[in-house]
């Protein structure tokens, strides 16, 4: 009992044994001790174990700032060192930073990208309760997702569940389909409707007029800010009148409000927004539909509901029992990366998650590669830090101590490549945001979320590549250090080997993969698309055009006259893309069920013009009769898939409403991208349905002939802006990904080269140093320098020729898997495999020879003297 | 020289008034005598090791004493540099002061 009470109390004795250590924690507890154990006897109890309470806590500012002062003390001499070491050291320290900060900004770009991409549209304040409803028709050949869907589904949906509190239908007009003008000008835009709803779904600031009854009556209209400045300047365009002329009638529209510009991360970017109105809904899939759930609604449950609403009011839009249709509620946040729709059937250029994928895989790839160049390095170099260790140790540092100060160090070298790398940035921010075509710009620097990663970035950096290095040097024992025996092991020797592995193997990987993609992109140049791409000119944009229409033939003929024009085809798609265009009763002799054909209709130069083959049959027939506008022909791939032994003749329906009748078979070509396979197509003779003038010219004098289709178009179609395209550019548009990820990958593969050479500059520097005196012994005894110089860089060799081994399964699975997205692919032969690896070989061998024939031609005196 | 610091000045007085048995307890003590406020532990030993490193006092191990469970306890002393430091500022506390008789706003 009386030695119970004599016990000063346990907690604050808990508190000084946590926050003091050794010596000046008994001296702390022994001197107040001393007092309680003195007032214990002439005291109550409570009074002593108070008085001692408060002995405590009344010191705790003391001793925190005792212990701030001493570590910022240590700090500061750490500072003082590592500053030392980078000045007196300055090639590795150019190198290390160098190399650094290289990474660093490759990594900083490529995850600016990734956030841009990933931010699309997320900026709403209902982001995650908006989805876009989607169908998805499904037949033998394979799905077509689209974002068409019956325009009533959505008011149903909003009317049959509660769960769905609003819906907004929008549909667009392409520029040049519609022309609103003001007085004499007209505005060439995009030309969107929607539901009035729209502004309340999406959150789209107006800047003047009300977002909720902008467009509630009919025949208002709303701009953007960026219009709005564009043709009214400082005036308030809100009450101004847009005239549209239709035919012969003249429609009026009010500006009921302007809306600050959709930020480019957004699916759909808006200029121009009128109210969506019967004009629109003549087809019965003739729109998109966005519906907002409210709070905690399951949108799975919804989707499953959607069969018997389909049912109830007969939305469905095949009437076909073969095809299945399911439909989906599609999130917001996944339009951009998740949508995998059918070319053509919604309003935006989309990306895909997988680039993304395979982009922050790499970036990662070359933080890590990065780090590792830097653990490399550091620890190859540690011997030049024994005695300060072994000093360090010996007057009282511990180990935690050390390894804090290497640690500590490696920040200081990583901060400092920061500073540098996000110099880079900016310095490269405009070649890549041109490489990568996104709009993406700084601004992200101030993003938390950015910031946050930035940080991360540094720490993995500064752990990963300091970590080791730090927990390495601290290891030392002082005795050997301060006897000098320990400079070189066998353990240091293997890590450093496996890092060189490593590194090289993510350089020949990203080697190989860029190799691979520059085959397929050559392969996709090179490959005979069963058309020709060279000397064509595309007008686009003239669909619907009235007066273009109605001119189309004197447009030709006029063009014609040119001698530097030698063929002039109107058509509605051009031979590279094709829309899904419906079954037609021709049967799959296969399955028996209906094929899903594509469908060209174009005017009888098409086949010519594009130099579309004819393998059977005959051509469109020039001469007017009754039944010329009948004739059709179709692909291999199509008399393949239908039946019939009579093919040439046969005649069918499509499209419920006119018949055809195959005159001949064409030559397979691809009307789709690559990645897919040549689908069953018809081309239907079909004039007046034009989407695109093609014309082919003569390569003398190009912007004179350009000029004088320019002139011919003002004259039959004064309203026509002038929009024309090579069509090898436009058929290098379906390509445009797999060109990027080579550029990109081409960039990175540099980077991966460079930075690992960096590394083996600096580990053959030290090798060398390490073996100044074995190669002194072994010329004293008569080794040449070619034998020296292979000897030392045979582990190099060797190191190199394992990371191959460790790269070519791994590169080939992912190429492999790359490839699998085409469906026309170029092999991976032997050939990109050997021939990285020994590029990679050869560079090595290079950068370690500057280091080794030094090593090798130096005097033997020289480094034998010294001792 | 740096002048030393009021909170430098008072430990070393205590130090220099307790001295032969200037530890812990006995310097709060003596503070407390001086300038009737108690003064936290914590302050007190973080001055000390500040002076110490600045090679103004001294720490002295004694001999292990048996109430403390057989470790030492520690005492206090002043160096030549703590004499001279205190005597410097003793100087300079008279020079301020000289003159002055009685404090008054006119």
């Amino acid at each position: 009992m009386q030695a119970k009470k004599q016990n000063p109390p346990f907690i604050p004795y808990l508190f000084l044994k946590l926050l003091l250590k050794g010596e000046d924690f008994y001296e702390f507890t022994d001197d107040i001790d001393e007092v309680y154990r003195y007032m214990i006897d002439f005291k109550p109890g409570w009074r002593a174990k108070a008085w001692y309470w408060f002995r405590v806590l009344e010191s705790f500012p003391g001793i925190i700032m005792d212990k701030v002062y001493w570590r910022f003390l240590m700090f500061r001499n750490y500072l003082k060192i590592a500053v030392r070491n980078i000045k007196r050291h300055k090639g590795y320290s150019v190198i290390n930073i160098a190399g650094l900060s290289v990474g660093m900004a490759a990594f900083f770009l490529i995850s600016l990208y990734v956030q841009y991409e990933l931010s699309f549209d997320r900026y709403h304040e209902n982001a995650d309760k908006i989805f876009r409803v989607i169908r998805e028709r499904g037949s033998s050949t394979g799905n077509d997702r689209s974002a068409f869907i019956h325009n009533a589904l959505g008011p149903a949906m909003v009317e049959d569940f509660p769960e769905a509190i609003s819906s907004a239908r929008i549909f667009r007009w392409h520029v040049g389909e519609k022309f609103f003008a003001i007085g004499e000008r007209s505005l060439y835009e995009n030309l969107y409707y929607a539901d009035p709803e729209f502004f309340e779904i999406f959150s789209i600031p107006f800047i003047s007029g009300n977002s909720k009854k902008a467009l509630t009556e009919p025949y208002s209209i709303v701009m953007s800010e960026r219009l709005a400045g564009k043709h009214y300047g400082n005036e308030n365009p809100v009450g101004k009148i847009l005239n549209l002329q239709e035919g012969a009638t003249q429609y009026t529209y009010k500006i009921t409000g302007v809306f600050k510009d959709m930020p480019e991360n957004s699916h759909l970017t808006m200029d121009l927004v009128t109210r969506l109105d019967k004009s629109i809904m003549q087809a019965a899939d003739s729109s998109h539909t966005y519906v907002l759930l409210g709070k905690g609604a399951d949108p799975d449950n919804l989707e499953q509901k959607l069969p018997a609403l389909l049912h109830k009011y007969d939305l469905r839009l095949s009437l076909d029992d073969n095809v299945k249709e399911r439909y989906f509620l599609q999130p917001l946040t996944s339009i951009h990366l998740h949508s995998h729709l059918s070319d053509n059937t919604q309003y935006s250029d989309n990306s895909d998650i997988k680039y993304i994928y395979i982009y922050s895989s790499i970036a990662l790839l070359i933080l890590v590669v990065v780090c590792l160049n830097y653990w490399n390095l550091s620890t190859a170099r540690s011997f030049q830090r024994f005695k300060e260790v072994g000093i360090r140790k010996a007057v009282g540092a511990n180990r935690r101590q050390l390894f804090r100060q290497f640690l500590g160090e490696s920040f200081l070298a990583t901060i400092l490549s920061l500073v540098v790398s996000i110099a880079l940035v900016i310095i490269f921010l405009p070649v890549f945001s041109g490489i990568t075509g996104s709009k993406f710009n700084l601004g992200q620097l101030g993003n938390a979320k950015y910031f946050l990663m930035i940080i991360s970035a540094v720490v993995f950096v500064g752990v990963v590549g300091g970590g080791y290095p730090a927990f390495h040097l601290s290891s030392f024992r002082p005795v050997n250090i301060l006897k000098g025996t320990s400079k070189y092991n066998a353990k240091g020797i293997l890590v450093r080997n496996i890092l060189v592995v490593t590194q090289f193997s993510i350089a020949i990987i990203i080697i190989i993969s860029t190799l691979a993609i520059k085959h397929q992109i050559d392969f996709i140049n090179k490959k005979d698309m069963g058309f020709d791409r060279e000397q064509i000119l595309v007008l686009s944009k003239v669909k619907y055009h009235k007066e273009v229409r109605r001119n189309e033939e004197s447009i030709k003929t006029e063009l014609k006259r040119n001698p530097n024009i030698t063929a002039v085809s109107c058509s509605a798609d051009l031979p590279n893309s094709i829309i899904w265009r419906g079954n037609i009763d021709l049967l799959d002799k296969n399955t028996g069920e209906p094929v899903p054909f594509n469908v060209y209709t174009v005017d009888h130069e098409f086949v010519d013009l594009y130099g579309i083959k004819i393998v059977e049959g005959r051509k469109f027939s020039r001469d007017f009769h009754p039944d010329s506008i009948k004739e059709v022909l179709i692909n291999e791939t199509a008399a393949k898939v239908i039946a019939g032994e009579a093919l040439i003749g046969e005649e069918f329906r499509f499209w419920g409403i006119r018949t055809g009748r195959i005159v001949g078979v064409v030559k397979d070509f691809h009307s789709r991208p690559l990645h897919y396979p040549i689908p069953p197509t018809f081309i239907a003779l079909s004039p007046g349905s034009t989407n695109y003038i093609s014309i082919k010219i003569n390569p003398v004098d190009i912007p004179k002939t350009i000029d004088y289709i320019k002139r011919t178009m003002k004259k039959f179609a004064p309203s026509y802006q002038f929009d024309y395209h090579f069509f090898d550019e436009i058929f290098g548009r379906d390509y445009q990904n797999e060109r990027m990820m080579g550029k990109i990958f081409g960039f990175f593969m540099l980077l991966s080269i460079i930075i690992a050479c960096m590394g083996l500059i600096g580990i053959s520097t030290l090798s060398a140093e390490q073996h100044t005196k074995e190669i002194g012994i072994r010329k004293v005894l008569g080794a040449s320098v070619p034998s020296i110089t292979g000897l030392l860089s045979k582990d190099f060799a060797k190191c190199v020729l394992f990371a191959n081994i460790i790269a070519w399964p791994i590169a080939y699975f992912v190429m492999h898997r790359w490839l699998q997205n085409f469906a026309y692919r170029v092999s991976l032969g032997i050939g990109i495999f050997v021939l990285s690896g020994l590029a990679v070989l050869g560079v090595a061998l290079l950068t370690v020879s500057y280091q080794t024939i030094k090593a090798a031609t130096a005097n033997p005196v020289d480094s034998l003297r010294y001792e | 020289m740096i002048l030393l610091s009021r909170a430098e000045e008072i430990i070393l007085l205590a130090v220099y008034k307790q001295r032969g048995n200037a530890y812990g307890v006995t310097i709060r003590e003596q503070i407390y005598k001086d300038i009737r406020r108690h003064w936290s532990f914590g302050v007190i030993y973080k001055t000390l090791k500040k002076m110490k490193a600045k090679g103004y006092v001294k720490k002295i191990s004694s001999a292990p004493v048996s109430e403390r469970g057989g470790r030492s306890k520690y005492y206090y002393e002043l160096t030549p540099e703590g004499t001279s430091a205190l005597e410097k500022i003793k100087s300079v506390h008279f020079s301020l002061w000289n003159g002055i008789k009685k404090l008054s706003i006119e």
